[in-house]
């Protein structure tokens, strides 16, 4: 069955059964493998990416509800091939990187968060990574790397 | 990863509510809504059994609707969608913004009234408290049913779709959800109370109350209402309801928790929501 | 910018994992390769009646499927108890018994579906009660023909058993004041890296090339070859970026199944572990129980100690039988504590065999040790900060094992941490439900061997060749480097790190024990000071200057003082090319022998610290007595590195250090019932969230080590190790209870408030 959505600004068809899960699909099918799966639980948030402007779980979205949907991943996120976004130099900046599989939905729930709240206190961009499970940091960096972004510090 | 390669071969993608209720009586036993897909796609995880054509909802701008001042919930409305509701409504805000985004912005309010089992969905002590009412469409026919009357039946009920719930909160009144949790978020609560109040001057003129994830299901509680109505609301009144329910429910034991910590903190939790509500 | 020693100098790999191109085990694929899976046991104990794979075999595009009869061996890093594959005795839940590997996974699956397997139940010994109870049935009949390379004692379902004995420990009891016993119960705590446990093998001229998310590579390797009986020059081991380990990744379990699979099959094997497989068979930290009992007079001095720990191993060794061994060194320690007499027995059990992860037994040995000081301390009515600053290590003391002390920073981190969080003092006056812990730890530094090679390129840049693993922590992609590049006057971009591979860099012992930059950056100094050397001698022919006046830094090799007379460093690699050679250089390092009492101890092979570090941790809590939470206030660590190498690196290890901490303190608990694990995926196995972590104040303290680079000791493992005390002497000090069991959930909270 062939699903038509948009990823990254790319318009990409996938031949798929509609039950493929939108993680798998994007990194099996289109390559994309900055897009992690931790637990097929939807619980660990490695795999978030946002479809239509919101952040989903991508290991419990069926590739056919996101028929002719724009979906961002990871790979999506840097200015160019040369430039980092904000996010992702801040994130680096405050050591917000350790084994860097929680990165990727990490990026994407802040680049969210970013885009819908551009100055979030510490408690909402706490709030916001709380579907996201970081086994190396203790969050540390990557809560300073938003707030400064947030703060235009950055 | 049972549900990687996916078990289930059809999903049908209906253009309209009518659409998507006609698909569902016609397939009976072997069909069943999908709207944000969490539930569904954690199915074969839990061992729990899939069908074999699921009729896909959550995109019908109709469903996702919400009338703040009817009182209406579209039934794919989404955790995200209703965490800017307030007044009567804002025990539901509240309910909801328990969920992490990216699971709350998929999942929807009919998801967590037909889950089952799940006793930790949040929504439900909240509408319990707004007096709701559930919207069902079974083929072309429409009907209204208590939601404690929909809770009590097998869910969801094949070849029907909810098409929206309808709150019933008394103008005025003021309401509050809290949920206790092991660690500060991102999971299920292990006890949770919704509250809806009206006052008259200092006096609580009505009061619901309701409980989530102690018993199997979430259920309304007449005697912590009791306990709260015709006096002000107060440490001692939300206490004593607290005990009330306590005395008088079965909690259930589960890996988050066992039962005795759930009927022991209730107390605690209609305190907290009753603070929240006077403000003190 | 030339890099510095001190400098938080960038990480190599952060670019490509912002954008999501890093290549990790999870995503590393070869051409064809093939799925597999692994059929395990749903029982924890059994005995296999029937095995028939005949139908699976038959599959479309099932390539291979292999049992115990294709890999008869055993292996284990200690005693060799362990098969690949179940032979004739199931003894876990999760335990392999077969293994597929077919075109696609629904194929593979399919497989695993077809085969027969019919076991017939044994009496399950899911405790330690039971598997130690008189006439237990043997989990391991044959233990006595195991070979056990380090000849540790054993006995039974014992499967490993440490006796430390110094000092007249009758006399002291007798002669003591006060005698004070307490016994401590903590959970499994699992590693739950968010990548799994992954490998992609294949069989190409009689070897296997395993590409493995591992965090030992040469351990890897030689488990692999053990396993299948072959050399451990036939098994060459590559390891793809690492998604966290924690030391859930250092020995082989995937790789020998998916070797055998690539042979059978003659295409490559992936195998991936699912989160519900992670839990299974994923060598947590074990499940244990610590008694104590100590002899004090009343002004609290320690005459003897007498102690206990039973540690859960699960069904088979793995490195157990060693870990062990380092139970008398963390529970017997910080204090100087008399006469000691102590046994640690390791108990075989049918579930999941257990293993370490970061801190091993030493986060519930110092649980104990340190809620055993608080005990004390009210006991005999003295001020709980007062009665270790009385008692703890200082310069010239005695570990337990007799090594003698040096450099020891515990008075030193005791009063800096008092700079930052004042100790309230007996007395003082207090808000209800708050209260404050401490917790002391020396750690060691894991002093496991390395090699290493650098080589000047031809552009002035330099590659650093070595087998030291990067799991995360920064030791490989920033502090190695920075090493090179601070040595020879470099760009932090300008040092190019190989991938880990068996085949081309020399031995490494492995991302453990905060050992990399310890060990290895010792072996990559003395390879980059090679390097330097003869870049120095180049440099000073060419600018016809004393080799003594010459600096490196910013790429060139310069005299001092003298801007204008410089070469830069490719055009000395170029010219050195013709004149002696490429400028390449090697360092390999071991850890000096380190005396102690010999005859002391038995049963151990980790009996003296190397690297020692010294770490104070303070907790400041609230419990809210209706509902059994605990709220962190604020929490403050003193943590002596040696030397900071890398300030952010470092902070980045103290954080995460401190919040898996305080998982394990409060709510981590992988649960076991008669064997069957109940924990086996992120719904009910809690890991903190970023809404878990307390504000945290962070003192560093710098008491250089004589053997490591720069003075530096391991800095990554030990931040977890104090939490669970700190904390739970907090809680107990809030409520006026003691806590002596962990997590430390509201309900073991409201139970002891009702207690």
């Amino acid at each position: 069955m062939a699903h038509a959505l948009t990823v990254n600004g790319r318009d990409v068809e996938v031949e798929v059964p509609p039950f493929y899960p939108l993680a798998v699909v994007l990194r099996e099918e289109l390559g994309l493998i900055g897009t992690k799966t931790g637990c097929f639980e939807g619980r660990c948030g490695a795999c978030v990416v946002i479809v239509n402007g919101r952040t989903v779980a991508s290991c419990l979205y069926p590739v056919a509800l996101a028929e002719g949907a724009v979906v961002r991943t990871v790979e999506g996120l840097a200015d160019s091939d040369e430039r980092l976004s904000d996010l992702q130099r801040a994130v680096l900046e405050h050591g917000g990187v350790q084994c860097g599989v929680c990165t990727p939905g990490v990026l994407m729930t802040l680049t969210n968060l970013l885009e819908t709240n551009p100055a979030p206190a510490e408690d909402e961009v706490r709030s916001a990574l709380s579907g996201n499970l970081c086994r190396c940091t203790g969050y540390q960096g990557i809560v300073e790397a938003a707030l400064s972004v947030a703060g235009g510090a950055s | 990863m049972a549900t990687r390669y996916g078990d289930i071969p059809e999903l049908i993608r209906a253009s309209t509510v009518d659409e998507a209720a006609a698909e569902l009586a016609r397939l009976g036993e072997d069909g069943e809504v999908i709207a944000g897909g969490t539930w569904v796609m954690l199915g074969p995880l839990y061992r729990r059994p899939t069908r074999m054509h699921y009729v896909a909802v959550g995109h019908l701008e109709e469903l996702r609707h919400i009338d703040a001042g009817g009182g209406s919930i579209g039934a794919a409305a989404t955790h995200t969608d209703l965490a800017a509701l307030d007044g009567e409504l804002a025990v539901l805000a509240q309910a909801a913004r328990g969920t992490p985004t990216a699971i709350g912005n998929v999942a929807t309010v009919a998801g967590n009234l037909c889950a089952s089992p799940y006793p930790a969905a949040d929504l439900v002590p909240a509408l319990l408290v707004l007096d709701a009412t559930v919207e069902v469409a079974a083929g072309s026919e429409r009907s209204e049913l208590p939601l404690s009357e929909f809770l009590a039946g097998e869910r969801p009920q094949p070849g029907t779709l909810v098409t929206r719930c309808v709150t019933h909160a008394p103008t005025g009144s003021r309401s509050r959800y809290e949920r206790l949790t092991v660690r500060r978020g991102g999971e299920e609560a292990v006890a949770s109370v919704a509250l809806s109040v009206d006052f008259d001057g200092e006096v609580v003129a009505s009061a619901r109350v309701a409980f989530g994830s102690v018993e199997e299901l979430s259920a309304r509680c007449p005697q912590a209402e009791q306990e709260l109505t015709g006096k002000p609301l107060s440490e001692e009144s939300a206490a004593a309801a607290g005990e009330a329910v306590a005395a008088q429910m079965e909690a259930r034991d589960g890996l988050d928790a066992p039962g005795w910590y759930r009927l022991k903190v209730l107390p605690a939790l209609v305190k907290r929501a009753a603070r929240q509500l006077t403000g003190s | 910018m030339t890099v510095a020693i001190g400098d938080s100098s960038p990480r190599i790999d952060g670019e490509a994992k912002v954008r999501g191109t890093a290549l990790y085990g999870i995503d590393y694929e070869e051409p064809h390769y093939l799925h597999g899976k692994i059929l395990r046991s749903t029982v924890p104990a059994g005995r296999i009646t029937k095995l028939d794979t005949s139908e699976a075999v038959k599959i479309p595009g099932v390539l291979a499927v292999v049992t115990a009869e294709d890999v008869p061996g055993r292996w284990g890093h200690v005693t060799v108890d362990q098969p690949v594959f179940a032979t004739d005795v199931v003894r876990y839940e999760g335990e392999p018994i077969a293994a597929v590997a077919a075109e696609t996974w629904n194929q593979a699956r399919a497989a695993l579906r077809a085969i027969v397997l019919e076991i017939e139940p044994l009496e399950v010994l899911g405790t330690m009660q039971e598997a130690m109870a008189e006439g237990a049935r043997l989990l391991h009949p044959g233990w006595e023909s195991y070979r056990n390379h380090f000849n540790t004692p054993r006995e039974g379902n014992l499967a490993a058993i440490v006796d430390l004995r110094r000092g007249d420990i009758d006399a002291a009891f007798a002669k003591a004041n006060h005698v004070i016993e307490d016994e401590f119960e903590v959970q499994r705590h699992h590693q739950a890296s968010i990548e799994p446990r992954v490998c992609t093998a294949r069989f190409e001229n009689g070897r296997y090339v395993i590409h493995t998310s591992t965090q030992w590579p040469f351990n890897v390797r030689d488990g692999t070859a053990g396993y299948l009986g072959v050399r451990t020059s036939d098994v060459r081991i590559v390891v793809p970026t690492v998604g966290g380990g924690f030391g859930g990744k250092l020995i082989p379990t995937l790789e020998p199944a998916a070797a055998l699979l690539a042979r059978r099959s003659g295409r490559p094997v992936k195998l991936v572990n699912t989160r519900k497989e992670e839990f299974l068979s994923g060598c947590p930290r074990e499940n244990a129980v610590v008694r104590v009992a100590s002899a004090v007079t009343s002004d609290g001095e320690i005459l003897g100690h007498r102690s206990e720990v039973l540690m859960d191993n699960g069904a088979y060794g793995g490195e157990q039988p060693v870990v062990a061994g380092l139970a008398p060194l963390m529970l017997c320690s910080n204090y100087r504590m008399g006469a000691i007499s102590h046994t640690t027995k390791l108990v075989y059990t049918n579930t999941p065999p257990t293993g370490p992860f970061r801190g091993v037994l030493a986060t519930y040995c110092n649980f104990a040790l340190e809620r055993h000081a608080d005990h004390i301390a009210n006991e005999l009515g003295i001020d709980r900060r007062e009665f270790r600053l009385r008692n703890i290590y200082v310069d010239g003391d005695e570990s337990a094992t007799g090594q003698r002390l040096e450099g020891v920073a515990f008075s030193d981190a005791l009063e800096r941490l008092d700079e930052v969080v004042p100790w309230p003092g007996l007395g003082a006056r207090r808000h209800p439900y708050q209260g404050v812990g401490i917790a002391c730890t020396v750690w060691n530094t894991n002093s496991m061997p390395s090699g290493a090679s650098v080589k000047l390129n031809e552009d002035g840049t330099a590659t650093l060749i070595s087998s030291a693993t990067e799991i995360g922590t920064g030791a490989v992609a920033q502090g190695l480097p920075q090493i090179v590049a601070a040595e020879l006057g470099l760009d932090a971009g300008d040092v190019v790190v190989s991938r880990p591979d068996t085949d081309l860099a020399a031995y490494d012992g492995g991302a453990q024990g905060g050992r990399t930059m310890f060990m290895a950056g010792e072996a990559v100094l003395g390879a980059a000071r090679e390097v330097r050397d003869q870049v120095l001698d180049a440099a000073a022919l060419k600018l016809e200057a004393d080799r003594g006046d010459l600096e490196l830094a910013d790429g060139v090799a310069r005299v001092a003082g003298a801007p204008d007379r410089q070469v830069s460093l490719a055009a000395v690699a170029r010219a050195e090319l013709f004149r002696a050679g490429p400028v390449t250089g090697a360092g390999r390092h071991t850890h000096p022998p380190v005396s102690f009492d010999t005859g002391c101890v038995t049963g151990s092979v980790m009996t003296t610290f190397t690297g020692a570090s010294y770490h104070v941790h303070l907790a400041e809590v609230e419990v809210d007595p209706e509902t059994g939470e605990v709220t962190i206030l604020r929490y403050a660590v003193a943590q002596d590195v040696g030397k900071i190498l890398n300030p952010q690196a470092i902070r980045g290890q103290i954080y995460g250090g401190v919040i898996q901490g305080v998982g394990y303190a409060l709510f981590e608990d992988l649960r076991l019932d008669e064997g069957i694990c109940l924990d086996w995926g992120f719904a009910s196995y809690r890991l903190p969230t970023a809404l878990d972590v307390p504000p945290i104040d962070v003192v560093l303290l710098e008491a250089e080590d004589p053997v490591g680079p720069h003075g530096a000791k391991g800095v990554a493992e030990a931040p977890i190790i104090p939490v669970a005390a700190a904390i739970a002497n907090a809680v107990s000090d809030a409520i006026g209870k003691p806590i002596n069991s962990i997590p430390i959930t509201p309900f073991t909270v409201l139970e002891a408030l009702n207690a």
